[in-house]
């Protein structure tokens, strides 16, 4: 489950624009509360840029720093984030009914 | 070069061997992005042994990569094969694979009963068939037709092929599912 919500996490973040692989992490865990191993968003991040739902370019923003590989949403990836978004809303408003069932 | 760096090295280079199943230019760009990561939380201060315990064994990092590699590759091509193939190897460590697993060896079970039934059926027409008895409901071969009653006749042989196309259509369906499910949630 956690894999599913970073994986939607993740698309929300890159709609904002490109991030390379240890923001996102930090991105992830200080503002959607993911309790995210140090390796965890490499793997996930691979598997969308194979299905095309990012594309990745290699960066080098100044002399001397550390090479970081950015990430970037397509079009398909813009796709893949509206259906999880509806998907998560879906089920979030049935779970909350549910739970809330004996309050009413 | 210092124990640090030695140590950093030795770990990539495990890492490497580990991802030795992806294509050389996946492998170069996966070990490129953990040493740069791994380079970033050096010089922000982490030490390297902390570093790369965050990550685990390189072998088990590793096995992620590869894992997610098999996934997402049985799930795109939807080839029965490969799908069977991820499922079966996640069976021991996914419920998700588990519960496919099952139901697919249920599924080609009932194919090939109804198969082996309706071939044995030609050779000999008074013992095999679908069985209803007293106590019994079955399909197969039976000792002493006698006391129970064949259901299908001739039947058989429609009914076998249409046992074969439904457990293929389903158990096709339930791998898809699987691989899908496992691909997103692991």
């Amino acid at each position: 489950m956690l894999k599913g919500l970073a994986e939607l996490a993740l698309l929300s973040l890159l709609d904002e624009g490109p991030r390379y692989g240890l923001e996102i992490l930090e991105s992830l865990r200080r503002d959607a509360g993911l309790a995210l191993a140090e390796g965890t968003i490499y793997p996930l991040l691979h598997r969308l840029e194979k299905a095309k739902l990012t594309r990745a370019e290699w960066r080098l923003e100044d002399e001397g720093a550390h090479p970081r590989k950015y990430y970037a949403l397509t079009r398909l990836g813009r796709a893949e984030l509206v259906q999880q978004l509806a998907d998560w809303r879906r089920i979030n408003a049935s779970l909350d009914a549910f739970l809330e069932r004996r309050r009413t | 070069m210092s124990e640090d760096e030695r140590e950093l090295e030795s770990w990539l280079r495990r890492m490497r061997w580990a991802l030795a199943s992806l294509s050389d230019i996946e492998r170069d760009d996966i070990v490129a992005e953990t040493r740069a990561h791994l380079s970033e939380r050096i010089a922000q201060g982490t030490p390297t042994r902390a570093a790369l315990d965050a990550f685990g064994s390189a072998e088990a990092y590793a096995l992620h990569f590869v894992d997610e590699r098999e996934l997402s590759g049985a799930a795109g091509s939807q080839r029965p094969a490969a799908m069977l193939g991820a499922i079966v190897r996640r069976a021991h460590r996914s419920v998700v694979a588990a519960i496919a697993f099952f139901i697919v060896i249920g599924l080609g079970t009932v194919a090939f009963a109804a198969v082996l039934t309706a071939i044995v059926k030609i050779l000999d027409p008074i013992h095999a068939g679908l069985w209803l008895g007293k106590t019994q409901f079955f399909l197969g071969v039976i000792a002493n037709p006698g006391v129970s009653r064949e259901l299908l006749g001739n039947w058989i042989y429609p009914f076998a092929a249409l046992g074969v196309a439904i457990s293929w259509l389903a158990g096709r369906a339930v791998l898809v599912w699987a691989v899908t499910r496992l691909a997103r949630t692991g």
